[in-house]
């Protein structure tokens, strides 16, 4: 097996400049497509081309991706943007420069900024157009009435208290619930009082020692959000609710389906909220159409389960549980994402609705596979979880797997909180 | 110059049986040249691990391996007081005329001190490959501390002081991807993505690693391994499985496949029930697509038959 192919650059492919600036020019497209490259890379990579030789072409080329691409994703986009890069005519270089500098000037804000940013943002969204709204009003009509009364409870005040609650769900539920110490064998920390009281039988005579260590309970969170066309009156809040749970916790995953399966937890990250809602929008084509939650979930299973699901994951599925695909499938897989989690989490707006019964095909199939049936359509009914949490979390210290399922609709129209 | 330090890595690297394209000798050389961690990433099975042994024993130094789990913490990962032994030494001490200065200096010296590998890799009398395995399994604040080890190259220990590096250790991270790495931490690696090999490599990984099997076996293992991994496996089996499944076919006596031998063996190379049942559904179909033929005993189309009667009693029951 050869090495190396000796093959040279062109010799004059056209362009002028010195390597250093085309070098940075790339970093510069490089990050126009969201590959993390800083000045420091550059740098780096300057650095590293003494090391090699330039003329071949095989050596730059690694020797470049090894040093800019940092993962799986940006090795992809590096092997296409490189070749484009390289080997083209000079004018199609000045377009990319502008393409960066459009960009740069709508560029989320600075980190310190970021949060108020995102608060800010879902504070927008909870100004809602009336007439936009009511446009949006569509499809299953007993429910409709509601949704509206649910949108116009969307106070501006309202909407600090929501961000405040998910605030607190994604922290309690994902950071570590106990912070006892216990017991151990290993060499943690040591533990003077239990050594010393072990040994004064003997006297004060130090033979065994006695270890403890934390208790660590940590979970990671993982939403999967129906964004199908009956979800479609939710999709507001929806979103707000998925935004905001993406910005207070780092460890989670976010993904979206409707008839299929997307990962979007990368768009949530980078920019603000209107560019991530026209990102998902052009990104998944599937927006507001069929529910197929079975196909979505199995599909969700096949190609990603093993990198975002175990035993410390927790599962939250928001969906109204109106499937139109084979429910046999639905149940098959929610078996599977319950056997592989640590505890699964319905919440269903639907269930907002007084006389709803989880009586629809797709919810009847997934229920005997989920942990806590909660229904999330508005400030109490999210204060109501957080209440319901909290008593969980009293009882067993960690959030721990019942034999049935709990239901939280009752509490839930006894409050009232639907007048 | 440069093309004869490659080649003399890519030498090394053959001469250890590892078969390496360009890319991993760029990646090795320019880790050493730079200094930098090398971050290696890929599905399990392809040799990720391996490149660190491979490294450690090409350039003839030690290698010092810190497996990664959840719950790893710096007494596990650095150091740690070998306080039996304190203890004991104390008691012995008791009756001595030392001065409690003298005996608290005693007691915290480096002969109590338990190095773990990081702190062994800092302080090995020459530079090691210190290999961190499957870094994405312990959790995020382990990651930060060892951040912090690869930027300063120092460990302070408050008994002792601060302990710098005599040598920098080449140091490759590997992760299997359960959890993405922080972005500080890729900064600072150059990062290798390894993916399953292509045809002609892995053909000639498993003539390398697997002595005596023939040529048009190997071809026919790494054949069916590839449309293997075009299914939609639970666990898609990698160049480690290939090589198990070549050696068990090689201490079998074999010299091609044949649908009974795959079936009886398909063991090695799944480790997952449903996968192993897909592949047996199918299998005569995969072993058509890789041209070997499945003239069929008397005996396997009965069993077949009633498979296939089993899967349609099936089918009417739904």
């Amino acid at each position: 097996m050869t090495m190396l192919q000796n093959k040279p650059w062109p010799s004059d492919n056209g362009q002028a400049g010195t390597l250093s600036q085309h070098l940075v020019a790339f970093c510069r497209l490089l990050r126009a497509h969201g590959v993390q490259t800083g000045v420091a890379d550059a740098i780096e990579t300057l650095r590293a081309l003494q090391w090699i030789d330039i003329a071949q072409r095989d050596q730059f080329y690694t020797a470049l991706k090894l040093l800019l691409a940092k993962n799986q994703r940006e090795v992809e986009l590096f092997d296409r943007l490189f070749w484009e890069f390289w080997l083209q005519k000079p004018s199609r270089k000045k377009a990319t420069r502008e393409e960066e500098t459009s960009r740069q000037s709508k560029a989320p804000p600075a980190s310190s900024r970021q949060k108020q940013a995102w608060e800010r943002q879902i504070l927008n969204w909870a100004d809602p157009d009336p007439a936009e709204d009511e446009m949006s009003v569509a499809g299953y009509s007993p429910i409709r009435v509601l949704t509206y009364r649910d949108f116009s409870q969307f106070r501006f005040d309202e909407m600090q208290e929501i961000i405040n609650l998910i605030n607190w769900i994604a922290r309690n539920l994902a950071v570590q619930f106990g912070r006892r110490l216990r017991q151990t064998h290993r060499f943690d920390r040591f533990d003077f009082r239990r050594t010393i009281r072990r040994n004064l039988r003997r006297g004060g005579e130090i033979v065994d020692l006695s270890f403890q260590t934390r208790k660590r309970q940590k979970f990671r969170l993982l939403l999967l959000c129906d964004v199908s066309k009956s979800m479609e009156l939710y999709s507001r809040f929806l979103l707000q609710f998925i935004y905001a749970f993406q910005n207070v916790y780092r460890s989670i995953e976010t993904f979206v389906f409707s008839t299929s399966i997307l990962r979007i937890s990368e768009i949530l990250r980078h920019g603000d909220a209107q560019t991530v809602l026209s990102r998902l929008a052009r990104e998944f084509p599937e927006w507001s159409g069929g529910t197929r939650i079975g196909e979505s979930l199995e599909q969700f299973l096949q190609h990603y389960s093993g990198f975002y699901l175990d035993s410390r994951t927790i599962v939250m599925i928001l969906s109204d549980g109106w499937d139109t695909g084979e429910v046999e499938k639905l149940s098959c897989a929610m078996e599977e994402i319950q056997r592989r989690s640590a505890y699964v989490i319905w919440l269903n707006p639907l269930m907002g609705y007084e006389a709803y019964e989880p009586s629809c095909r797709g919810m009847q199939a997934a229920l005997p596979y989920v942990d806590l049936l909660a229904p999330v359509h508005n400030v109490e009914s999210l204060k109501s979880l957080i209440h319901t949490l909290i008593q969980m979390r009293r009882k067993s210290g960690v959030l721990k797997r019942a034999r049935r399922v709990t239901h939280l609709d009752l509490s839930i129209r006894e409050r009232g909180s639907i007048s | 110059m440069i093309q004869n330090e490659l080649q003399q890595i890519q030498e090394m690297l053959d001469e250890q049986g590892y078969v390496a394209d360009r890319e991993i000798v760029m990646a090795i050389y320019l880790a050493m040249k730079l200094n930098r961690p090398l971050l290696v990433e890929g599905p399990a099975g392809v040799g990720k691990t391996e490149i660190a042994k491979v490294m450690a024993r090409a350039m003839n130094t030690d290698l010092i391996r810190l497996q990664c789990y959840e719950g790893l913490d710096s007494t596990t990962a650095l150091y740690e007081w070998n306080y039996q032994h304190q203890l004991l030494h104390i008691k012995l001490e008791e009756n001595s005329s030392k001065s409690i200065e003298e005996k608290e200096a005693e007691i915290f010296s480096e002969k109590f001190l338990l190095k773990r590998p990081l702190l062994q890799a800092i302080t090995h009398h020459q530079p090691p490959v210190l290999l961190i395995d499957e870094l994405d399994r312990a959790d995020e604040e382990f990651e930060s501390f060892l951040l912090e080890l690869l930027s300063d190259w120092q460990i302070s220990i408050p008994e002792i002081g601060t302990i710098r590096a005599a040598h920098i250790p080449y140091v490759v991270i590997t992760s299997n991807r359960t959890r993405e790495l922080s972005d500080a931490v890729r900064r600072r690696c150059l990062y290798l993505w390894i993916d399953y090999p292509d045809f002609d490599k892995e053909v000639a990984i498993v003539e390398r690693k697997t002595p005596g099997i023939d040529r048009e076996l190997a071809e026919q293992i790494t054949r069916f391994m590839e449309t293997v991994r075009q299914m939609k496996l639970y666990k898609t089996p990698g160049v480690a499985e290939t090589l198990d499944w070549a050696r068990a076919l090689v201490t079998l006596h074999q010299t091609a496949l044949n649908p009974d031998i795959v079936e009886q063996t398909l063991g090695v190379i799944f480790k997952d029930w449903n996968d192993i049942q897909q592949v047996k559904s199918n299998l005569s179909q995969l072993l058509e697509q890789i041209g070997v033929s499945t003239i069929l005993t008397p005996e396997a189309i009965e069993k077949i038959r009633q498979e296939k009667r089993a899967s349609s009693d099936d089918d009417v029951a739904e």
